[in-house]
């Protein structure tokens, strides 16, 4: 028996998410703490260099540069303020060098000193609607959360947390013309995005984000400089969105969602006895999505557990499955293109 | 002891970034066997990153295949093997931590270069290159080092510089500023750092540098400007590899502990089998090791005296992106027109589901392209290494593939001619493949079992697809470039005749020999059988048979316009 690759599609899931930042800083937050997506959960500070030749400057030997310092390794300076002077012999001979930046004496050494200034700061946000369960040290922290969860394939690695708008059917192609000024701060889900205009309008009206099943693949490059998140649910090409998904965004419309870009997620805050109106109970049955091939995107019910080997049209012989489609087409898939639901 | 060493059943694991493949080995008639085998993805599901699951997933597939227990409740191998449960001896290799982040400190552009050539053999990617000797201010060199240290945070600091009997005062300056900006690094662990440059400098790079954090000296790499020393700093990168970069992940100390053989990376693994395939046939020319992965790139060359590699993590099936920008690439190698768009498309969605597999023979034809292009790109940059482990034309014994993409492609023959295309071997060759990706789970189980590993190999893992011969040069067009003779060894004599830019296959079963009298055109050489173009060759079959492949050497890229030679090559080579 091949194994399945497997996908969450799940209307209700606890969902554990490790937040970090890129090298250490202060984490602002508590195990056991409430937080909101767009909360600032950890900070460190960008730092900047400035090299200064002093020794050089002043005419010094590198060795005994530390003498004529005014200024000591940990020690603030200001812009304009004195860092080193030498005194010679007459009073017109005093050399004085004077810090171009203001920052903090980080080292100093062969006849050099590092000013060490600060370029702002870089802010960790929470990114969904949680619990902090764990704290990582200098770095970030792990967040609970209840909701639905739907996994992605792909993110153009940019978060965002919004309102859910299903803007076309789940087969249908987000259009510019479909867009409206009342789309601003929405998260947007759609079949496919086929257009490099949808995405441009999209940003100027200042969407949230968009959810697709697929986008067209030369739009790669375009989706990775929006300004706002992108996440596929299926791919590239023109691959509808899976059903189960779909479903799970038109019940949980007008929702809280957050997108998370690594791994690509989509996280629905829906209350947690899952009798919120109209929201969708969980699915039962075994249920596949074909990733690959001339079904991709489609959802379906495999009609027996064995697998039984196919020789495709490659000529690749793999493990198959006989698959009933929601459209009620039976067809043969290899596993090795297939992902289970987990629901 | 001993005696044990080699009467035990063997479970070993090979641990890739996307899928974990187990392997039960046990004996059968007084001889090891591969038992069975299962895999499952190493880390199961998006958002949960734990390789353990994909071990125990591997192997849970085993026991229901061969309706035995192997792991105990803890979720580790059972050891020893009791009552028909468990197993004796456990090994592993990995390959699916991230790899060795390499920050290099050179004294000039040459030893950069060694340096670039020597970490590209090992699971790393360059974090910041610096050449002491290049033209820049030393304030401006200080502020590009920190800026360095901080935005890529490097876990490895590799110095080099200064070959043997050189004065060692610019390598000692280099590492002076080196400890000035040091202790600027922000992250919280300090990243060692490799001396592996003139060896009369160590006394003062110790005084320097070793105060501040873990420092380990190497041969020198380039102790004189026609030798390079990759060996001693490959050893000690698979040891940070092994140490840094796996326990930044987990804590595996557990599993350690159950391993019957010390963990091994995945390519220290597989470069044991390449030099050991060397070995164990006695060649003289050397064999070549290929694996197209879904994460990395791997070639190894091995002859009796030497190996080489190169391995790349941005040019895998992952990270074809290269080719989203270059489609003519792809199509170059299709026998069809086809649009940049789909190209694109099926490009993309391997990246993101490289376990999948192409149900049409379009989608077949495009992967084979797309593989073509990754090889020529990995070996492009390692050539001339290569070149120096195999002669300049870089003739070898045996080609072995491994690995999903290359290991498993359905129409071998088309194996054989995506690496006549993209590496442009020349000579004769055995030609194998590795279709269950075993070699370097055998490379872990080599320290402990080596009678299991050379049975298995030869019995279970490689399976040969015949013999390759491919004269370099060039003959006038239309001319018969390749006349052979050829004696089978039941006694069946055939004559072939080759054109000029034509591939033919003549069948050769697995198992079986035949003796080759070959008379190549003017202009066409196979070295080192021919003489005046005469050559007397024995080969072995295989799936695919004999191939002899009279398109000459160097072999032209095809363009667009000779779509029609393509598919003829296609069609010769599509068994």
């Amino acid at each position: 028996m091949n194994f399945m690759r497997s996908v969450r599609i799940s209307p209700f899931s606890l969902i554990r998410v490790e937040r970090r930042l890129p090298f250490p800083g202060e984490v602002l937050v508590q195990p056991g703490e409430s937080v909101e997506p767009s909360q600032t959960i950890a900070v460190a500070e960008k730092r900047g260099w400035v090299c200064l030749e002093v020794a050089k400057e002043l005419g010094v030997k590198a060795e005994e540069l530390e003498r004529f310092l005014k200024k000591k390794p940990g020690e603030k300076i200001e812009a304009g303020e004195e860092l080193a002077s030498r005194k010679g012999v007459l009073p017109f001979t005093y050399v004085s060098y004077v810090s171009p930046v203001s920052g903090r004496v980080a080292a100093v050494g062969m006849g050099m000193v590092i000013l060490e200034t600060s370029s702002g700061n870089i802010e960790l946000k929470a990114g969904l609607k949680g619990i902090v369960s764990e704290i990582i040290p200098y770095y970030g922290a792990i967040i609970e959360s209840k909701g639905a969860l739907v996994e992605g394939v792909w993110s153009n690695n940019k978060e965002k947390e919004g309102i859910v708008k299903v803007a076309t059917d789940k087969d249908k192609a987000l259009t510019p013309e479909a867009l409206r000024t009342a789309d601003r701060g929405f998260i947007l889900i759609c079949g496919t995005v086929q257009d490099e205009s949808t995405l441009s309008k999209a940003a100027d009206l200042q969407v949230s984000g968009i959810v697709a099943g697929s986008l067209k693949a030369t739009l790669r490059d375009k989706a990775l400089s929006m300004p706002y998140p992108i996440i596929l649910t299926e791919g590239f090409g023109e691959a509808p969105m899976n059903s189960s998904a779909f479903e799970l965004f038109r019940s949980g419309e007008n929702y809280e969602v957050a997108l998370l870009a690594s791994p690509p997620s989509i996280v629905i805050s829906v209350p947690e006895d899952l009798l919120a109106p109209g929201f969708i109970r969980k699915e039962s049955g075994f249920k596949v999505k074909v990733g690959r091939g001339p079904y991709k995107g489609l959802v379906g019910e495999p009609l027996e557990r064995e697998q039984r080997e196919l020789l495709l049209e490659s000529g690749y012989v793999a493990p198959a499955m006989l698959i009933r489609l929601e459209e009620g087409v039976e067809v043969k898939v290899p596993v090795a293109n297939l992902e289970a639901i987990e629901s | 002891m001993v005696e044990r060493m080699i009467a035990g059943s063997i479970l070993a694991l090979d641990w890739g970034s996307s899928r974990t493949k187990a392997f039960l080995l046990d004996r059968v008639d007084g001889n090891y066997r591969l038992i069975a085998t299962g895999w499952a993805p190493t880390f199961g599901r998006a958002l949960e990153y734990d390789p353990l699951k994909g071990l125990q997933e591997a192997v849970s597939r085993i026991e229901k295949a061969v309706g035995r227990r192997l792991m105990g409740e803890e979720g580790l191998p059972l050891i020893p093997e009791r009552e028909m449960e468990g197993v004796d001896f456990f090994t592993a290799s990995v390959s699916f931590p991230s790899p060795l982040k390499v920050m290099l400190m050179s004294l000039s552009k040459i030893s950069l270069e060694a340096a670039r050539k020597a970490i590209s053999s090992y699971y790393t990617v360059e974090a910041g290159s610096f050449s002491f000797l290049e033209e820049e201010s030393r304030s401006a060199r200080v502020e590009r080092l920190l800026r360095t240290l901080s935005e890529n945070m490097p876990d490895l600091i590799l110095i080099t510089g200064g070959t043997e009997g050189s004065n060692i005062e610019p390598i000692v300056e280099m590492a002076q500023m080196l400890s000035l900006v040091y202790p600027l690094y922000p992250g919280l662990g300090k990243p060692p750092i490799i001396f592996a440059g003139n060896s009369a400098a160590r006394g003062a790079i110790e005084e320097t540098l070793g105060p501040l954090t873990q420092l380990r000296f190497v041969d020198n790499l380039l102790p004189t400007l026609e030798e390079q020393n990759i060996g001693p700093l490959f050893k000690e990168l698979e040891d940070l590899y092994l140490q840094l970069k796996l326990s930044e992940l987990y804590d595996l100390s557990y599993l350690r502990s159950t391993l019957s053989a010390p963990l091994t990376s995945s390519l220290s693994a597989f470069t044991l089998m390449i030099r050991y395939l060397c070995s164990l046939y006695g060649f003289e020319r050397g064999v070549l090791g290929i694996d197209v992965g879904g994460t990395y790139t791997t070639i190894v060359g091995a002859t009796k005296d030497n190996f080489f590699s190169t391995i790349r993590s941005d040019l895998a099936l992952n990270h074809a992106d290269f080719l989203l920008y270059e489609p003519e690439r792809v199509a170059r190698w299709l026998p069809y027109e086809t649009n940049p768009e789909k190209i694109a498309e099926i490009v993309l969605e391997k990246s993101l589901r490289p376990e999948s597999i192409p149900v049409t023979k379009e989608e077949l034809m495009v992967e084979g392209a797309v593989i073509r292009e990754i090889l020529m790109e990995a070996f492009s940059t390692a050539r001339e290494a290569f070149k120096g482990l195999f002669g300049p034309e870089l003739a070898v014994d045996m080609v072995v593939v491994t690995g999903g993409a290359l290991g498993s492609f359905p129409v071998k023959g088309w194996v054989a001619l995506m690496l006549l295309d993209s590496l442009q071997l020349s000579g004769v060759m055995m030609l194998a493949v590795d279709k269950l990706g075993l070699c370097s789970a055998l490379g872990s189980i080599a320290p402990l079992n080596p009678v299991a590993v050379s049975q298995v190999l030869e019995r279970d893992a490689l399976i040969p697809l015949g013999t390759i011969i491919a004269p370099s040069g060039s003959a006038p067009e239309r001319a018969i470039a390749i006349r052979a003779t050829i004696s089978f060894d039941d006694g069946r004599v055939l004559e072939a005749e080759v054109k000029a830019g034509s591939i033919e296959i003549i069948p050769l079963a697995p198992g079986r020999k035949a003796s080759l009298e070959i008379s190549l055109s003017k202009g066409m050489s196979l070295e080192p059988s021919e003489r005046k173009g005469q050559a007397k060759i024995e080969v072995r079959g295989g799936l695919i048979g004999i191939v002899l492949d009279a398109r000459g050497r160097p072999l032209p890229l095809p363009s667009p316009q000779q779509r029609s030679k393509i598919q003829k090559w296609l069609w010769e080579m599509e068994t």
